[in-house]
C-alpha cells in the first residue's frame, strides 16, 4: 500500500513577516488555514512512496538492468509516465461519460498525481433508424468519434469546456510502479465541483480504486505502450465504472500568452539573464506558447490607463477569445497604469466587466524605479528597460490570473518587488536575489490545482464565484458541431429598457444535422437566465408555448437557424433591475428520438442608472408591473395595467425608443371591434425605435400591410367617385 | 457609508481629524463584523522597514473570502489617509484614524472596517 508522505504542507499558512530580515514568525502561535481549506477547495495531492508488491530491491535497479531482467525474466517494467494522460472514465449504468486528464509529476522515486474530469454526453442517439425522418445522415456517421466531440489524443494536452467540468480527482495509491504484470493499482478521491455558488462548493464522492492493466493504445497516441484501462470500484468494492488512460504530452498543462502592447512598451518576453516564459515554467511542466501580437496599441486616454481600459482593450485586441478551445492569457504592456506603479492583474472585482475573471493582466514600462539604496543595480531605471525585474513582474501578475496569491516564503515569482527589493544585501543586490522560479508550494499548486481554480475564465480571482455551470443535467446530449450564438441588439442600454437578443444556431460540421426549426420563444425550446454582477440569478422561459412536439429539421453544413428574443421579466420578477453588467445564459433545448439534446451560449449587456427622476418613476413602474410582460409577449387593449406602463415608459424620451414597437403591435392589431391602426402604429415606430430582427420583420409587413390597404382604399375611393360620377351621368335628362 | 459596522458621528469624521502623523505600526485584528468588510482580513501586521511600511494580512479559515490585503504588500501613510497594496497588486487608498485604541479604515465605497490592537 502506498503511504503518504507526511501532512501537505501547502494546507497550512503561517503568518509571518514579508521581509527576510525578520522572517520570525510575528503572529505567533496563529495558524491559520489557507484558502486550500477543503470546505472551499479540495486537497491537493502528497506524494506517494514507492509501492510495490515485488521485492523493494527491484527499485533500486537501472532502466537497463531493469530491461536485461524483464528479458531473462517474465518481470516487466510498466510505469506511468510523467506528464499528462488523457482520461476517460465511464460510469456503470450511465449513458454520458466523463473525458479529463490526469497529470503525474515523478519526485525522485515517489510519485505524485492528479486529475479533472468533464462531463461528456456524445451525441450517440444518431445515427437514427429512422431513415425517413433523417434520410441521409446514416452513412455519414462512417467515423462518428468525429462527431461526438472526443479529445485527439494526437493534439497533446486536451482542453475541455469549462461549462462541463465537474470532479477534480485526488490520487492516493499509485501500486506496483514496477510490476510484475501489466496491472497495477490507482487509487482516488473524487472532488465533485458543485459550482462556485453552491454551498458547499465541493463534495467530496469518496475513494476509489482503479485495477488497471497496460494496453496497446488505440491509434493517434503519441505512446503505444503507455495507455491503461481497467475497472473503478467504490470504497464497498462494488464496481461503479471503467477507466482509460493514455499518455498525451510530457507537459501537464497547456496555455497560450498574447502580449500586446503601446509603441513605446517593452514586450516583456524574457529577463535578460537568460529566462524565457518557457524556461520558467519548463519547472511546473506548462508548456507555453507566446504570441506577441499588436504592437502599437494607440492610448486610449493619455499615457496612464485605468483597468477598465486595459480590460476594454483586451477584449477588442485579442486575436482569440474562445477560452474552452484554449487556456490564453492576455498580456498589455503600457506607458503607466492608474492604479498601480508596476503591474497588476486586472480582470478581478469590479474591473471584470464581461464576468469572465482572470484573463489579463497589464504592465506599466514607463514607471521609473526609485532612486533608492533598495533597489540595487536598478535604482533609477525606467521599469522596461529593466529587464530583470520588469519580466519578473509579467510573471507575477500572469501568476496571479493562474489563480496564485502572493507568497512570501522565498523570492521567487509570486512574491512582491517589494520585499524582494527590501531583502537584497550589499552582497547580493537587487534584481540579483530575485528567484526565478515559483515557490515550492506555488509549483504544487501549478500542477495540481484543480483546473478550475487554474484555467482563465474560471472561478474569480479571491472571490466567490457568480456563474453556475450552465447545465448540471447530466443527462441532457450535447449536439456536437451545432454552435448556439447569442448577441445583444445593444449592449449598453437604458435602466428599464427590454433586452433583444438575436440567436443563431450554425451546423459547424461537415455532415447535416437535426435541429429544432425555429428558435422562438414560443417553440418552447429556448430558456435562460440572467446573472447580475452580485451572482443573484433570474430565469425566464416562454410565457405561452404553441407547439406540443418541436419539429426538428436537418440542417446543411454552415446553414444555421435564427431568431430574436425580447427580455424584460422572468420567474422571479424583472430581469434587469439595477444598472450593472449582467451575464444572460441561454439554452436551446428539444427532445429527439427518446434523447434530451441541450446547447447554450451566452452575452453581456450592461444597464445604465437612471438620467432623472422621471426616468428613475418610469423604469420602476415596468419593474412593479408584471403585466407588463403579458403586454410584451401577448399583446392587446384588454391588458390594460400593462399597456398603461407601456405608455409612460412611450412618454420617457430615453425608454420611448425601446417601448414604441410594443405599442405599435398593439395598435396594428385588430382587438374586439377596434379596427387595426397601422398608420399610428408607423408614425409611432419612429426613427430611433430599438429593434430586433423578428421585429424589424414585421414592421416592414405592417408597412406592406399598410401601403396594401392604402392602395385598396385609393382603389376604393376611385371606384366610388368613378360610381358617382356614372350615376350622375345615367340621370335622366329632364 | 455602506453596510457594515455603523460609527457613532462618522459623518464628517474624518474631514475633521488634525493633520498629524498617524501611527498604525503594529498587529491588529478585525473587530467590524458587516458584510461590506467581509473582504478585509480578520488580522494584519504593519510593519515599517527601512523607509517603506509592509503588510502580512490573513482571515480565518471559516472566510469565504481571500483578504483582499495579504502578504507582501506595501503600505505609505499620506496624512489621513494610507495606501494600501492589495492582493491584485492593485494600490487602494483609505481614510484612517487611531481613536481610543482602535483603528479605523473607511474604503473608495465608504465602508467603515475597524481594528483593534492584538495584545
Amino acid at each position: 500500500m502506498s503511504k503518504l508522505k507526511g501532512e501537505n504542507a501547502a494546507n497550512t499558512t503561517e503568518i509571518t513577516n514579508p521581509a527576510t530580515p525578520v522572517t520570525s514568525s510575528t503572529f505567533s502561535g496563529l495558524k491559520l488555514k489557507s484558502v486550500e481549506d477543503s470546505s472551499k477547495f479540495p486537497p491537493l495531492p502528497d506524494v506517494l512512496e514507492y509501492s510495490s508488491k515485488v521485492s523493494e530491491r527491484l527499485n533500486f535497479l537501472s532502466n537497463d538492468q531493469l530491461k536485461r531482467l524483464s528479458e531473462l525474466t517474465s518481470v516487466n517494467n510498466y510505469t506511468l509516465n510523467e506528464g499528462c494522460y488523457l482520461v476517460q472514465f465511464v460510469p456503470v449504468g450511465t449513458s454520458y461519460h466523463y473525458d479529463g486528464t490526469m497529470r503525474v509529476q515523478k519526485i525522485g522515486a515517489n510519485v505524485m498525481a492528479s486529475g479533472d474530469l468533464y462531463h461528456h454526453k456524445p451525441f450517440k442517439i444518431w445515427p437514427t433508424t429512422n431513415e425517413r425522418s433523417l434520410a441521409g445522415v446514416r452513412e455519414q456517421f462512417d467515423n462518428p468519434s468525429t462527431l461526438y466531440g472526443e479529445p485527439n489524443p494526437a493534439n497533446g494536452v486536451p482542453t475541455f469546456s469549462r461549462k462541463d467540468y465537474r470532479y477534480y480527482l485526488k490520487v492516493t495509491q499509485v501500486e506496483e510502479i514496477v510490476s510484475l504484470s501489466k496491472t497495477f493499482t490507482l487509487g482516488f478521491e473524487m472532488w465533485r465541483f458543485n459550482g462556485v455558488s453552491a454551498t458547499p462548493m465541493w463534495s467530496n464522492d469518496g475513494t476509489f480504486r482503479a485495477e488497471l492493466s497496460f494496453t496497446t493504445a488505440p491509434n493517434g497516441y503519441p505512446s503505444g505502450a503507455a495507455y491503461l484501462t481497467g475497472t473503478v470500484r467504490n470504497a464497498a468494492n462494488t464496481v461503479v465504472g471503467n477507466l482509460m488512460m493514455g499518455w498525451v504530452s510530457k507537459y501537464i498543462r497547456s496555455v497560450t500568452i498574447e502580449i500586446d502592447r503601446v509603441k513605446n512598451a517593452e514586450s516583456p518576453i524574457e529577463s535578460g539573464k537568460g529566462h524565457t516564459w518557457q524556461s520558467i515554467f519548463d519547472q511546473v511542466d506548462w508548456k507555453v506558447n507566446v504570441v506577441e501580437s499588436n504592437n502599437n496599441v494607440t492610448e486610449v486616454s493619455g499615457d496612464s490607463w485605468s483597468d477598465g481600459e486595459m480590460h476594454a482593450a483586451m477584449l477588442r485586441l485579442r486575436d482569440a477569445s474562445d477560452l474552452d478551445f484554449e487556456w490564453r492569457y492576455h498580456i498589455l504592456a503600457v506607458n503607466l497604469i492608474d492604479s498601480t506603479s508596476r503591474g497588476i492583474m486586472y480582470d478581478a472585482d469590479s474591473s471584470d466587466s464581461n464576468n469572465v475573471p482572470r484573463e489579463g493582466v497589464g504592465i506599466a514600462s514607463d514607471w521609473v524605479i526609485p532612486d533608492e539604496e533598495m533597489w540595487g543595480k536598478v535604482r533609477g531605471v525606467r521599469f522596461g528597460e529593466a529587464k530583470g525585474p520588469y519580466f519578473r513582474t509579467i510573471l507575477h501578475e500572469i501568476g496571479h490570473a493562474m489563480g496564485l496569491y502572493h507568497n512570501v516564503a522565498d523570492m521567487g515569482i509570486m512574491n512582491t518587488t517589494d520585499v524582494i527589493a527590501i531583502s537584497a544585501s550589499k552582497a547580493v543586490p537587487f534584481p540579483d536575489n530575485i528567484k526565478w522560479s515559483h515557490a515550492a508550494d506555488d509549483q504544487k499548486r501549478l500542477r495540481h490545482m484543480p483546473d478550475i481554480f487554474v484555467r482563465p475564465g474560471g472561478v474569480p480571482f479571491g472571490s466567490e464565484y457568480s456563474i453556475q455551470p450552465l447545465s448540471q443535467d447530466e443527462e441532457s446530449e450535447y449536439p456536437e458541431g451545432l454552435q448556439l450564438t447569442v448577441y445583444p441588439v445593444q449592449d449598453v442600454l437604458p435602466l428599464g429598457a427590454p433586452v433583444r437578443l438575436e440567436l443563431t444556431l450554425k451546423n459547424m460540421s461537415n455532415n447535416k444535422l437535426p435541429a429544432p426549426r425555429s428558435l422562438n420563444l414560443k417553440s418552447g425550446c429556448v430558456k435562460g437566465k440572467v446573472i447580475d454582477s452580485t451572482g443573484n440569478v433570474r430565469s425566464f422561459k416562454p410565457v405561452v408555448i404553441c407547439l406540443d412536439e418541436l419539429p426538428v429539421k436537418l440542417l446543411d453544413p454552415g446553414k444555421s437557424v435564427s431568431d430574436s428574443l425580447t427580455l424584460l421579466r422572468g420567474v422571479e420578477g424583472a430581469l434587469f433591475a439595477n444598472a450593472g453588467s449582467y451575464t444572460i445564459q441561454i439554452e436551446v433545448s428539444w427532445d429527439l428520438r427518446g434523447g434530451h439534446i441541450s446547447l447554450q451560449g451566452q452575452t453581456h449587456v450592461y444597464v445604465t442608472p437612471a438620467v432623472n427622476e422621471d426616468h428613475a418613476r418610469v423604469a420602476m413602474n415596468i419593474f412593479s408591473t408584471p403585466d407588463t410582460l403579458l403586454s410584451l409577449a401577448i399583446t392587446g387593449d384588454h391588458l390594460t395595467v400593462g399597456n398603461e406602463a407601456v405608455v409612460k415608459a412611450l412618454n420617457n424620451p430615453v425608454l420611448r425608443p425601446h417601448y414604441c414597437y410594443i405599442e405599435a403591435k398593439r395598435i396594428a392589431k385588430p382587438f374586439s371591434g377596434r379596427k387595426a391602426d397601422l398608420k399610428t402604429a408607423l408614425e409611432l415606430l419612429c426613427n430611433d425605435a430599438i429593434l430586433n430582427t423578428t421585429e424589424r420583420q414585421k414592421v416592414a409587413a405592417f408597412k406592406d400591410k399598410y401601403d396594401q390597404s392604402f392602395q385598396t382604399d385609393k382603389k376604393k375611393r376611385r371606384a366610388t367617385v368613378e360610381k358617382t360620377k356614372d350615376r350622375k351621368n345615367r340621370k335622366p335628362r329632364k | 457609508m455602506t453596510r457594515g459596522r455603523s460609527y457613532p458621528g462618522n459623518n464628517g469624521y474624518f474631514r475633521a481629524m488634525k493633520k498629524q502623523e498617524i501611527n498604525i505600526n503594529g498587529r491588529w485584528e478585525k473587530v467590524s463584523v458587516g458584510s461590506c468588510g467581509e473582504r478585509y482580513p480578520t488580522w494584519i501586521e504593519f510593519k515599517q522597514l527601512g523607509k517603506m511600511g509592509f503588510i502580512t494580512a490573513a482571515s480565518s479559515p471559516q472566510s469565504a473570502w481571500r483578504p483582499i490585503w495579504d502578504q507582501g504588500g506595501v503600505f505609505k501613510i499620506e496624512r489621513e489617509t494610507v495606501i494600501i497594496s492589495t492582493y491584485n497588486d492593485a494600490e487602494k487608498k483609505y481614510e484612517v484614524e487611531v481613536k481610543d485604541s482602535t483603528l479605523y479604515f473607511k474604503d473608495e465605497v465608504g465602508c467603515l472596517i475597524t481594528y483593534k490592537p492584538v495584545s
